[in-house]
């Protein structure tokens, strides 16, 4: 039993594991084969996972409503929800566009429902994000005085109205053929200083992601079994 | 507009307004709005999930006996709902995490490793190319020929000038050239002084500490562009919500801005005044 439960995880990772960064380099016909039929595996596998999420949505929000805990009728919102998108998913067939070429219910649904709400959520975390900024923005020093340059640029460089004082107005467009408006000083910030060091960021993220993957596969690193036997 | 529009656009505004509401403080319509977000969202995956994945991978499958396994393992997962047999689910994640890190390995290798040094490691001084120097000598000679033949202010003459200048940018040490060098060693420094910046191998003083030092200014620009970045795309999504909620307000859709609105404003002054607002449960 207890090989079930610690060794053969381990040996369904490795293998697993094996199997898929192998394919990369061993491009052969039968491989790709394998290759294609772990990724359907994986897809549906992931399904699952999903489902996993919802279920363990619904049941905190089911405990909620059964326990009548304060606001359990906000709940039963989560799940009328749930309900309507899903009922919505079905009349249309799961298409955005019907056979005639308009806009299923899923769609109108998507678009008068899902969209403002995501887009509004987004948008209100902007207000935070800004007023954060606000009071925790200071030039005190030089690492603080260019991080708050650098933002300072994005965002009033990205303005109209800064192109237009900048390049219409003061007539800063062009110096010896080099492009100098707001939109390619801009862009010069985002593509050279930021890439630079995004780009350092994204090697040392690359390598340890490549570590623990092979930490996982070999069996040093188990978080994912869990606690217990 | 049709009347499915003018619906669409009184429930768009209605959880604009609700989500918005918040900006005030926590009240039942922002809970109303985020607890039907979660619902609504939900709802769409699960569509997605049947209709993309369940149906045309599992139920339409051309061969069954490759899908058994997966959905084995996929059933498995749900064995977490079970205490006592919640184990099983391990052979589960085993294979999702496999699976995940096989694949993790040659494509961060390829796509993010050997990409970016490959973008990284440019010659960091360029000279202009015989061939470039050639273009410019056959330019030059075009420009001369075409002045003595047309005269200074003939639209040939000045289109000569502009694949003079082009040809001179690019067949001299131009200010050109000169810019796109510096910015190619600025991008060389910045990537090596942030790489030296998270190296402990070696302790931090002297030169490597100045070196570091310069790989933390460089962080320090690309969190500041990064803020504004994510600033600029958070606006940008809220100026969409306003258009939209300006477009509600008008007689086409039934007014359905103001008249929303003011039913919010209407109950949070009415519970306010009977005291239910400060009942309302905390998250």
């Amino acid at each position: 039993m207890l090989f079930a439960k610690r060794q053969l995880p381990l040996i369904i990772c490795f293998v697993v594991g094996v199997v898929t960064a192998l394919q990369d380099f061993v491009p052969t016909n039968f491989s790709q084969k394998v290759s294609i039929w772990l990724s359907d595996w994986y897809i549906i596998a992931a399904m699952f996972a999903s489902l996993l999420g919802f279920g363990s949505v619904a049941l905190v929000h089911s405990g909620r409503i059964r326990r009548q805990m304060k606001g359990w009728g906000y709940s039963v919102l989560v799940f009328v929800g749930v309900v309507a998108m899903f009922a919505v998913g079905v009349i249309s067939g799961g298409k955005e566009v019907s056979d005639s070429g308009s806009p299923t219910p899923l769609t109108w649904m998507y678009v008068y429902a899902m969209v403002p709400l995501q887009a509004t959520m987004f948008s209100l975390l902007g207000f935070y994000v800004a007023s954060a900024a606000f009071r925790s923005f200071r030039a005190k020093s030089l690492e603080s005085t260019l991080l708050l340059a650098a933002a300072l640029i994005v965002l009033i460089g990205n303005v109209p109205f800064s192109n237009y004082l900048w390049s219409a107005k003061m007539g800063l467009t062009e110096w010896q053929g080099i492009k100098i408006g707001m939109p390619d000083i801009v862009g010069w910030v985002m593509s050279t200083p930021n890439v630079a060091a995004r780009r350092g960021v994204a090697f040392g993220v690359a390598l340890g992601a490549i570590a623990t993957a092979l930490k996982i596969i070999f069996g040093i690193e188990r978080a994912y079994l869990g606690g217990g036997d | 507009m049709s009347f499915g529009d003018i619906a669409g656009l009184w429930l768009a505004t209605g959880l604009t307004l609700f989500l918005f509401s918040f900006l005030y403080r926590d009240n039942p319509f922002y809970k109303l709005g985020e607890h039907l977000y979660l619902g609504v969202t939900i709802g769409y995956m699960l569509v997605k999930l049947v209709y993309e994945t369940w149906i045309p991978k599992v139920w339409n499958a051309e061969n069954y006996a490759l899908v058994i396994p997966p959905v084995i393992i996929g059933f498995l997962l749900l064995t977490r709902f079970v205490p006592k047999v919640s184990w099983l689910s391990r052979w589960s994640f085993a294979f999702i995490i496999g699976y995940g890190s096989g694949l993790a390995i040659p494509a961060t290798f390829t796509s993010i490793i050997l990409k970016q040094a490959e973008a990284t490691t440019r010659p960091l001084v360029t000279v202009p190319t015989a061939a470039e120097q050639k273009a410019l000598e056959a330019a030059e000679k075009t420009l001369a020929d075409t002045r003595a033949a047309r005269g200074n202010e003939a639209p040939e003459t000045r289109a000569a000038e502009k694949a003079a200048l082009s040809a001179r940018r690019s067949g001299t040490y131009s200010w050109v050239r000169a810019y796109a060098d510096v910015t190619t060693i600025i991008l060389f420094l910045g990537v090596f002084s942030v790489l030296f910046y998270f190296f402990f191998s070696i302790e931090h003083k002297g030169p490597v500490r100045i070196f570091s030092r310069v790989g933390v200014l460089f962080l320090m620009i690309y969190f500041g562009a990064s803020y504004g970045y994510t600033v600029m795309g958070r606006f940008a999504l809220l100026y969409d919500r306003l258009l939209d909620v300006r477009k509600a307000s008008g007689g086409d859709a039934w007014f359905a801005t103001p008249i929303i609105l003011v039913l919010m404003i209407g109950v949070l002054v009415w519970r306010h005044r009977t005291g239910k607002a400060s009942e309302e449960p905390s998250h």
